[in-house]
């Protein structure tokens, strides 16, 4: 009795709940723990978690959320891979216009051109 | 004399009324400034922490962007952004002015920043019981003019309890501990509860400009309780 209540609480719940509107998957809790912890592990775990993000929201036809792409090439900088940097400032702007005059100070300020 | 105790208990009765009726606002009335021009780009600036645990503001730092991001708003990247005013001396948003707005708007393109302050953050134990409490209040500024576009607080108590046997009590402490202590996930959850029924929602977002009607406590403060 019992176990049927609280499977027909879950139901309702499922119902009444929103679908997101963007798919972050687990990436807000590996940027933490990247931050947190500072290792190559970590940051590499971020890394992965946001490169499911792109994946997940291709396949389910949902943009990126806003600044992933940008977070990922902050990463790939970190590693000198300058060029691979350069197409995800780029991929951020044209997935988010808003990001347009960031990006340029960011590709400015790291040395990357427009 | 029979229409003065009439009128009487009529005046009475509605008095009762109105002091029964809850205390909402529309979020149309309570920020009209979101409505009339609503910004699109947000940039978090890095809590300010007046609780005694250090490590809140990392906690909010890093889910702060996901809770945002899910009501439609183009979020700054937040690390990219942060290593900025780390560099440039500006990472202590205690001495952010209108002039540091304006050059956030200049260089970033933002229209609004979000500042938030965690107020509380305390945890305690008891045996087979746990509880995590967070109180935060959060201000989004218009970076032209540093006018309060939205403002709200909110406080969120984390709990769990078991129904076990005490035989086992100290291995069910320590779950309690880990569930409780599972800080990042709770905090980003009270972000996400706090900004799903406080804010209106961005331009991104298949509701924006559907909420004005929404109602929100007078106060503009919410509590939440989360049962683990």
């Amino acid at each position: 009795m019992r176990y049927c209540l609280g499977l027909l609480f879950a139901l309702f719940l499922t119902a009444c709940a929103t679908p997101s509107y963007l798919y972050y998957g687990n990436s807000s809790h590996s940027y933490y723990r990247a931050v947190k912890k500072q290792d190559e592990k970590s940051v590499s775990h971020y890394k992965a978690s946001l490169e499911n993000v792109f994946k997940r929201s291709e396949n389910v036809g949902k943009p990126v959320p806003p600044g992933l792409y940008c977070d990922y090439a902050m990463l790939l900088l970190a590693e000198n891979r300058t060029e691979e940097a350069r197409i995800y400032f780029q991929k951020e702007k044209q997935t988010w216009s808003e990001a347009q005059q960031l990006i340029d100070f960011l590709m400015l300020r790291y040395k990357l051109g427009n | 004399m029979n229409r003065i105790l009439l009128f009487s208990f009529a005046l009475l009765t509605l008095m009762l009324l109105t002091a029964c009726a809850p205390q909402v606002l529309m979020m149309q009335d309570a920020y009209p400034k979101m409505y009339q021009n609503p910004p699109v780009s947000i940039l978090i600036l890095p809590p300010i922490n007046k609780s005694t645990a250090a490590d809140a503001k990392e906690y909010f730092a890093c889910s702060l962007a996901e809770a945002l991001g899910q009501k439609g708003y183009y979020v700054m990247p937040v690390e990219a952004v942060f290593s900025v005013l780390r560099d440039e001396g500006m990472y202590d948003t205690e001495n952010v002015n209108p002039t540091v707005l304006a050059n956030m708007k200049k260089n970033f393109g933002a229209d609004a920043v979000l500042f938030t302050t965690i107020e509380q953050w305390e945890k305690s134990w008891a045996l087979t019981s746990g509880s995590l409490t967070i109180t935060a209040t959060f201000a989004l500024l218009n970076t032209a003019n540093a006018d309060t576009l939205w403002d709200f607080s909110a406080t969120t108590r984390v709990s769990l309890q078991s129904d076990e046997e005490n035989i086992f009590a100290q291995l069910i402490e320590s779950a309690i501990k880990t569930v409780v202590e599972d800080y990042f996930s709770n905090c980003l959850k009270a972000n996400m509860m706090t900004m799903d029924q406080s804010m209106p929602y961005g331009k991104h977002h298949p509701e924006f400009g559907k909420d004005g009607e929404t109602s929100i406590p007078l106060e503009k403060h919410r509590e939440f309780e989360i049962q683990k």
